[in-house]
């Protein structure tokens, strides 16, 4: 009785019209949690924190005796490779002791561990910056993983001389054991290290599970 | 006895006198090997070889002096003296320069050591790693299929109610 109603054939078009809008809807609409992700930081190779070994051939080479400059806080930080130059604010420590990072509001900032030496001293000055961020996208250190051996970073300093360095290595280790030593340790001359996320993103922790960081030494 | 003791008194006066001024330029030479030892006291220090034969020349002088006290050997003397003394002047500036060239080495010496030493900054060591990232790269570019197929699925339940009440429409008015 109802297939000899008039107009039922448009009927059926539209409905089936309407089920595939609907179905290739959900399929969008359940895509982003499966895709692939388009953009993705630069890996450098992935190493596993070293335990008391420091002579490993994957580890950075001991930064040759220099004298050193005094102590200035640095103002911006250039890396001509990657085309960045960016302001650099300082950062100390948060309630849990843990090194802060620059606001992610402010990701394209770079931030100076104030509570170690200033770039170009003797031991080894650290910077952090973020790799992505909500606000912004890819941030301040996003590309930091592309950087290779001899590669220059120049710090400019509040008392208006510059800091040269050349990259020596670039790691990535997994969060879960982080090379405090290497990072932090002392050393004879001058060492810059660029910290910043990298790996996987953990989606239920909200964060990245390596840390991407390169190792400079004061040019000479 | 008075008178004789006066005479005695003027004699040996006279005598000591005379005696005084013979044996004046022999004073004069035994004050002056003493100023040379001095002098090679303080050239010891420069320790040059040219000083070393000075004083082998200094200690002959002197034996020729107390060997013999003849005019003809004062004459040479004298002369040799005059000599020395000149050439002992020269010395002693030599040896006073000597000297403040070592105090300037040492000056430069205390500079340096000060140079090396630096003041080297005490670390704070922080706790973990560094947290640096929101994955906020990765969402930006899952928007746009989101958004599209939030659009067809509106889209799809419009036609649907559309379709749907239309079929009630079409029972009664057709």
């Amino acid at each position: 009785m109802a297939s000899s109603r008039p107009g039922s054939p448009w009927r059926t078009a539209g409905m089936l019209v309407v089920a595939l809008l609907a179905v290739a809807g959900t399929i969008l609409l359940g895509l982003p949690n499966r895709a692939p992700d388009t953009i993705r930081p630069p890996a450098p190779p992935a190493l596993a924190a070293p335990a008391a070994s420091p002579t490993r051939s994957s580890e950075p080479a001991q930064a040759t005796p220099t004298a050193g400059m005094s102590r200035s806080q640095p103002i911006e930080i250039s890396i001509p490779r990657i085309g960045l130059t960016a302001q650099i604010i300082t950062v100390g420590l948060d309630a849990a002791g843990a090194i802060e990072v620059p606001p992610l509001e402010k990701a394209q900032l770079a931030g100076w561990y104030k509570l170690g030496p200033s770039p170009g001293e003797i031991g080894n000055a650290v910077v952090v910056g973020h790799v992505d961020s909500y606000a912004m996208g890819p941030a301040v250190f996003f590309h930091l993983g592309a950087l290779r051996p001899g590669d220059r970073v120049e710090i400019r300093r509040q008392d208006g001389s510059a800091a040269r360095f050349l990259v020596d290595h670039v790691a990535s280790y997994p969060k879960s054991s982080f090379p405090t030593d290497l990072v932090y340790g002392e050393t004879k001359g001058a060492g810059l290290r660029l910290v910043t996320c990298g790996g996987t993103f953990d989606e239920t922790a909200r964060s990245y599970l390596d840390n991407v960081i390169v190792f400079a030494t004061l040019a000479v | 006895m008075l008178g004789t003791f006066l005479s005695k008194m003027l004699v040996s006066a006279a005598i000591g006198g005379a005696a005084l001024l013979a044996a004046g330029p022999g004073v004069a030479l035994a004050a002056s090997p003493s100023d040379s030892t001095r002098v090679n006291s303080d050239r010891a220090v420069a320790s040059t070889d040219h000083d070393k034969g000075k004083d082998r020349h200094h200690d002959g002088k002197g034996k020729d002096h107390d060997r013999d006290g003849k005019g003809k050997d004062h004459d040479r003397d004298g002369k040799g003296k005059d000599h020395d003394r000149d050439h002992d002047g020269k010395d002693k500036k030599k040896v006073i320069i000597i000297i403040k060239e070592k105090v300037i080495v040492k000056e430069k010496v205390i500079v340096k050591e000060k140079v090396i030493v630096k003041e080297r900054v005490k670390t704070v060591v922080p706790r973990g790693s560094v947290d640096a990232g929101d994955g906020g790269s990765k969402q930006s570019d899952n928007n746009a299929p989101a958004t599209l197929g939030l659009s067809m699925l509106a889209t799809a339940t419009a036609g649907g109610v559309l379709l749907l009440r239309r079929r009630r429409a079409s029972g009664s008015l057709i």
